[in-house]
């Protein structure tokens, strides 16, 4: 998959997959690693478009779910820009964080494993890593 | 109304007959010049010789009239047909006017270039005749020729509406799903035509006689142009 | 969802050949619409009818919420299939004729999309290479304030620069207004992301329907859906 650079995003789709998840998930994970600083200014949806080469409503709607997570703000006639307040960044952050644990914590007691079991297992992935 | 005199005017201005494959190469200009004007010199010594001669009679030359009637006929079939030729036919036929008002705008275009084709050789014909005469020293009878030639210019651009409807409904019909009756239709038509150029150039027929084969030529061009807007709605193949 | 086409049990012939065999869709209106489909599919069939170049043999269709024919097509922007321009007509001749002949052909839209498509106003048809032509013919269907554009295979035998051109003119179309786009094409090339929502035809059928991306998610890309239905496979 091609990363695109466009404005300060860098973007690369996967078109086996829908496109709109693919725009909000890269750019929330950008946001939240901190790779996009506070305030910035982000490309317009015809920009991004234009640079992804995908129907403008995709963009659109990619916009808002960024903008109800906290993300982003739309200033009048300005553009859409990258909050600037750290605490939305985090508190986003960790709610999404909780949110993909509990997602795992459900799929491992699918599997029957215990919260014992899971931490037995995170403790060998990390003794592996160092 | 208006949309008609719009369509007319845009197809006036629409000259390519044939559009160009790639590759091929169009005559320069100046090779054009050069033909046009060795055949004008032909043309001149011909006149020239005729004159010199004194004994040319003028009565048999307004026989070209009967090819003209068949070559009004097959430009008003090309006409319909360089739309398919040029691949135009899907811009022709999805514009918002009804079939009827397309083929009438083709008919009144072909009409309108007919009747200036025709001066343009009515002309050319006027020229060489004067000056062949005027050679030959027969300066009192070159009015009565020119009047001659006037008749039979009127009466063949009355005849030509009707050669141009059958040139159209021949072509329509060639496009449609009715495809294989072409054939016999055109030997058909070209049977009218003849009879039609042969009553008026060598029968003797009475003014009365020409005017009424004339308005029975046109009432039957109407109903030509209304089948081919049937034929073009319901049964065009694209 | 409002509905821009709808045919219901709609079959065509040519003869022996059959054309179409039972359609039934709804078309959505707003949208950026993808027909497609192998070659000899039914996707310029369908199209004809909707244009009403074509009757149906039997069937209903709508267009626009009205039965389709000339006196429906002031309200339809149409790129045929296969199709030339004028030859003798320069850029600027052309427009004239669309301002002439075409309702709610904007001019001064015309010569924007002209410059920024790298079309020379002064040149003439016949000395263009095929993929200015085909933007050229491009211009004279999204220079046309109507509800509803039809688009034949705009991309085939097209160079890529082209292609990439006219994709960035449909996205621009897009954002400014509340049109719907039909496009149909045989091969997806880049015009993947552009599709809201997509139709698979396959031997004179529809085969399969959908917004993009719920298709995306089920089947993956629609190249290889395209190729999947190519190959004789249902897609599903």
């Amino acid at each position: 998959m091609d990363e695109q650079e466009i404005g300060i995003l860098r973007l690369g789709l996967d078109f086996s997959q829908p496109l709109y998840e693919q725009i909000v998930e890269q750019m929330r994970g950008a946001i939240a690693r901190g790779e996009i600083a506070l305030g910035e200014k982000i490309p317009s949806v015809r920009e991004l478009a234009h640079g992804l080469k995908i129907n403008p409503n995709t963009v659109m709607s990619a916009y808002k779910e960024l903008e109800r997570d906290g993300l982003t703000e739309t200033r009048r006639g300005q553009g859409t820009f990258i909050t600037s307040a750290q605490e939305k960044v985090d508190d986003f952050r960790s709610e999404w964080a909780e949110q993909v644990i509990d997602e795992f914590l459900g799929k491992m007691e699918n599997l029957g494993y215990t919260v014992d079991d899971i931490q037995l297992v995170i403790q060998r992935k990390k003794e592996d890593k160092e | 109304m208006t949309t008609l005199r719009l369509l007319i005017k845009n197809e006036l201005r629409s000259k390519t007959r044939h559009r160009e494959r790639s590759g091929s190469t169009s005559m320069p200009k100046k090779w054009i010049t050069i033909y046009g004007a060795l055949a004008l010199v032909i043309v001149a010594g011909i006149a020239t010789y005729l004159g010199i001669q004194g004994e040319t009679k003028f009565k048999e030359i307004w026989y070209f009239n009967w090819g003209m009637l068949f070559w009004a006929t097959a430009r008003a079939g090309k006409s319909v047909q360089k739309e398919w030729d040029n691949e135009t036919a899907g811009w022709w036929l999805s514009l918002p006017y009804s079939r009827g008002t397309l083929l009438t705008a083709k008919f009144f275009v072909n009409l309108i270039r007919w009747v200036k084709t025709s001066a343009v050789i009515y002309i050319a014909l006027f020229i060489f005749i004067l000056y062949v005469m005027a050679l030959e020293g027969k300066g009192s009878e070159i009015f009565d020729v020119l009047v001659k030639g006037g008749q039979w210019y009127v009466l063949f651009i009355s005849l030509s509406p009707f050669a141009i409807g059958v040139g159209i409904l021949n072509w329509v019909i060639r496009k449609s799903m009715f495809r294989p009756m072409f054939p016999l239709l055109w030997i058909l038509s070209l049977i009218v035509i003849n009879i039609l150029a042969w009553l008026f150039l060598t029968a003797s027929l009475t003014g009365g006689e020409m005017l009424g084969i004339i308005a029975v030529s046109w009432i039957v061009t109407l109903g030509v142009v209304r089948l081919a807007t049937h034929i073009l709605d319901q049964h065009a193949v694209l | 969802m409002d509905v821009v086409v709808r045919c219901q049990d709609v079959k065509k012939t040519f003869g022996t050949r059959t054309a179409l065999q039972d359609i039934t869709v709804k078309i959505p209106s707003h949208q950026v619409v993808g027909i497609l489909g192998p070659n000899g599919s039914g996707k310029s069939s369908l199209f004809r009818l909707i244009l009403g170049l074509n009757q149906p043999d039997s069937g209903e269709i709508s267009v626009l919420g009205r039965k389709p024919g000339w006196n429906n097509n002031h309200q339809i922007a149409y790129l045929p299939d296969r199709a030339r321009w004028y030859g003798d007509h320069t850029v600027e001749g052309a427009f004239q004729w669309g301002m002439d002949l075409l309702p709610g052909f904007d001019a001064s839209k015309a010569n924007e999309l002209a410059d920024w498509m790298e079309i020379d106003k002064k040149m003439r048809v016949d000395g263009m290479s095929k993929g200015q032509e085909a933007r050229l013919m491009l211009i004279m269907c999204l220079a046309r304030n109507v509800p509803l554009i039809v688009l034949d295979e705009p991309f085939t035998g097209i160079d890529t620069p082209s292609r990439e051109r006219i994709i960035d003119a449909l996205i621009d179309r897009v954002t400014e207004r509340e049109q719907t786009i039909l496009i149909s094409t045989h091969e997806i090339y880049e015009a993947e992301g552009l599709f809201d929502s997509v139709f698979f035809m396959n031997e004179g059928r529809v085969e399969l329907s959908g917004p993009a991306e719920e298709l995306r998610a089920k089947h993956g890309s629609m190249v290889e859906l395209v190729g999947k239905m190519s190959h004789g496979g249902r897609g599903r």
